[in-house]
């Protein structure tokens, strides 16, 4: 089963997420912020990251840039995950690192088919 | 033939053709001879002097006098004026007087002595030299009454020769007690050994010198004045000397200084509370950008959850629970907009919005965007033409340009029927691209074509099923367009659709 690490501070959005995949199949690992995140990838070696970018402590710009420093995450397909619409946003996450962008409000399908673009 | 003429003739044609009155006198004052200017100027005649003495000719007052003098002439006969020194008057047979000037030669002869009197009349010449006298009177009287300024003159050397009431009110000093004094007195101290001769130096040489500066008065205090040294010249060129006119600017100094001070105080003033405010404004913004991101995160999980409970509910739901959670997404979607579109319109008139300009084709984003609203379009059956030229490559910022598109296209959609028609075009003119949205809805009146750019403008959508728009949308699209140089306009016949136009910038690198 692949693992699935979502990081967001909010626990109404991660439990969205993970409402929203239930039925795809994944087994869902969750942090509540950065160094959470960070110890978890560590731990589990996910097959995806899903990262809030506003998070506090350490945001998803600082956990990124650990992980890709890493040699075991340097092809982990990493997500960003923003509400916010200031621009360069996308931008900004896509030079970090980032291999997609999730903004909110997710659309059920779109998150759905965004994930399996590069889990199947 | 010449006329033959005697000495005797011509002698008397000479004495008669003198413009001044000739008489002669012998030694008792018995007038002998007469020319015609005498008859003239006196008004009696020939017959009337001829055997009378000369006092007759003399005012009444002057006569015993006039005897008198006449026997002292005798006595030391010569050519020479009379009464020199004197202002000299004669008498008219009708009693009038008149100034004249005299002069005597005696001539010796046989009979005794005789003595010619030639008399000129000068009350032309009198009365020039007592308006002169007048003028000058009246104009020394002006300068010394002048209250306001100190107008004096300078001798050569820089000794005080004149003053006036200007003078004494604002130096304090007399005229008794400064005139013959050096005018290096009325500077301070640490200027009255060099700077007095240097400016009497300059104007020597420039003719004039003005400048203001501290001058000191007869009690040590000093003062700001405006001064204007002038040479004076005759009329040859020598200098007679210097005139001096000082004004008091003291008061006008000080509240020009004071204003001074004000006006730096003022302007610090402004520049600490525009720091305040580029800082509040910073604070705002960053409170916005915040604020909306506080806003939006609980939004995006109810529009989510919403979506979600729709989904797993589908077939547990009756038609009015679905109803009711259609209304709480639609509902949070709304509000969404609203948020970023108030989010967009502060930083759009907080001058924030930093356009991201680059060259670009608009046909593809063209084609996105209406991409992006074919469900909609597709839902209402409604035909979307384009009528765009692969060529036409605007500078704008891309995601500003988007918004534009996305917001105009959004309108057309939301008020046009079923089975309308929506038609997007470009040209090109004059450096700009115009590209007009058209849709064949309700219309706009003329009188509204303006009010629906303001802010929170509404129109009733009269189709069913619209979601209502934030009333934002065209305020935005508005400052978008301009902020990018470009206009927006709208051209409509009710009843029979409208169009949007506005123009943008063509890449000036074509």
């Amino acid at each position: 089963m692949k693992k699935i690490l979502l990081a967001d501070d909010k626990p109404a959005s991660r439990e969205l997420i993970r409402a929203i995949l239930a039925q795809s199949g994944y087994s869902i690992f969750e942090a509540g912020d950065g160094s959470e995140a960070l110890r978890t990838a560590r731990e589990i070696l996910p097959d995806l990251i899903i990262l809030d970018l506003h998070m506090p402590h350490l945001d998803g710009f600082q956990v990124i840039a650990q992980l890709r420093a890493d040699q075991k995450f340097t092809a982990t397909p990493i997500l960003a995950l923003t509400a916010s619409a200031m621009r360069g946003d996308r931008e900004r996450a896509m030079a970090a690192g980032f291999t997609g962008y999730i903004a909110k409000p997710i659309g059920l399908n779109a998150l759905r088919k965004e994930i399996g673009r590069y889990l199947n | 033939m010449p006329q033959l003429i005697s000495d005797a003739e011509r002698l008397e044609a000479l004495l008669e053709s003198a413009p001044d009155a000739i008489l002669e006198l012998d030694s008792h004052g018995r007038i002998s001879l007469v020319n015609h200017m005498v008859e003239q100027l006196f008004g009696y005649t020939r017959q009337q002097l001829l055997g009378q003495t000369i006092e007759v000719l003399v005012p009444q007052a002057l006569r015993a006098a006039h005897k008198q003098h006449r026997a002292q002439y005798l006595h030391h006969p010569g050519t020479r004026p009379m009464g020199s020194g004197l202002q000299l008057e004669a008498r008219r047979k009708d009693g009038s007087h008149f100034p004249v000037e005299i002069s005597l030669s005696p001539v010796k002869s046989a009979s005794g002595i005789y003595v010619t009197a030639i008399i000129r009349d000068i009350t032309d010449r009198k009365s020039a030299e007592q308006r002169q006298h007048e003028y000058e009177q009246r104009f020394r009287l002006m300068i010394e009454a002048v209250k306001d300024y100190a107008i004096f003159m300078l001798d050569p050397d820089g000794t005080v020769a004149t003053w006036n009431t200007g003078a004494q009110r604002i130096k304090q000093y007399a005229a008794e007690e400064i005139i013959g004094k050096h005018f290096s007195i009325f500077y301070p101290p640490e200027e009255r050994d060099t700077k007095p001769a240097t400016v009497l130096d300059l104007v020597r040489r420039a003719g004039k010198f003005e400048e203001e500066g501290w001058r000191v008065r007869r009690n040590g205090t000093a003062f700001w004045a405006s001064v204007v040294i002038t040479a004076v010249r005759s009329p040859a060129g020598e200098l007679v000397g210097f005139s001096k006119v000082t004004r008091d600017l003291t008061e006008r100094k000080q509240s020009e200084d004071q204003l001074r001070d004000l006006r730096e105080k003022y302007v610090q003033e402004l520049e600490l509370r525009n720091r305040d405010s580029e800082q509040a404004n910073q604070l705002k913004t960053e409170f916005l950008a915040n604020m909306s991101h506080e806003l939006r995160s609980p939004l995006h999980t109810i529009i989510g959850f919403s979506e979600l409970l729709a989904e797993e509910t589908d077939k547990l739901l009756s038609d009015k629970q679905k109803r009711f959670l259609g209304h709480i997404h639609d509902d949070s979607l709304h509000l969404l907009d609203l948020i970023n579109d108030l989010l967009d319109l502060s930083k759009i008139e907080a001058g924030r919005l930093e356009l991201r300009r680059e060259p670009f084709n608009i046909l593809p984003v063209v084609e996105e965007a209406l991409l992006s609203i074919s469900p909609r379009t597709t839902e209402k059956s409604l035909q979307v033409r384009t009528n765009i030229s692969s060529s036409v490559r605007i500078s704008a910022d891309p995601l500003r340009f988007k918004q534009i598109l996305h917001n105009l296209l959004g309108n057309a959609v939301k008020f046009t029927p079923e089975g309308g028609k929506i038609s997007v075009e470009a040209v090109t003119s004059d450096g700009f691209a115009r590209i007009s949205i058209s849709d064949t809805g309700i219309g706009i009146p003329s009188d509204l074509q303006q009010a629906v750019f303001e802010k929170f403008y509404q129109v009733n959508a009269t189709n069913k099923g619209n979601a209502a728009g934030t009333g934002l949308g065209l305020a935005i699209t508005k400052r978008l367009v301009e902020e990018h140089g470009g206009n927006i306009w709208i051209e409509s016949q009710p009843g029979r659709g409208s169009s949007f136009r506005f123009t943008i910038p063509l890449d000036p690198s074509l």
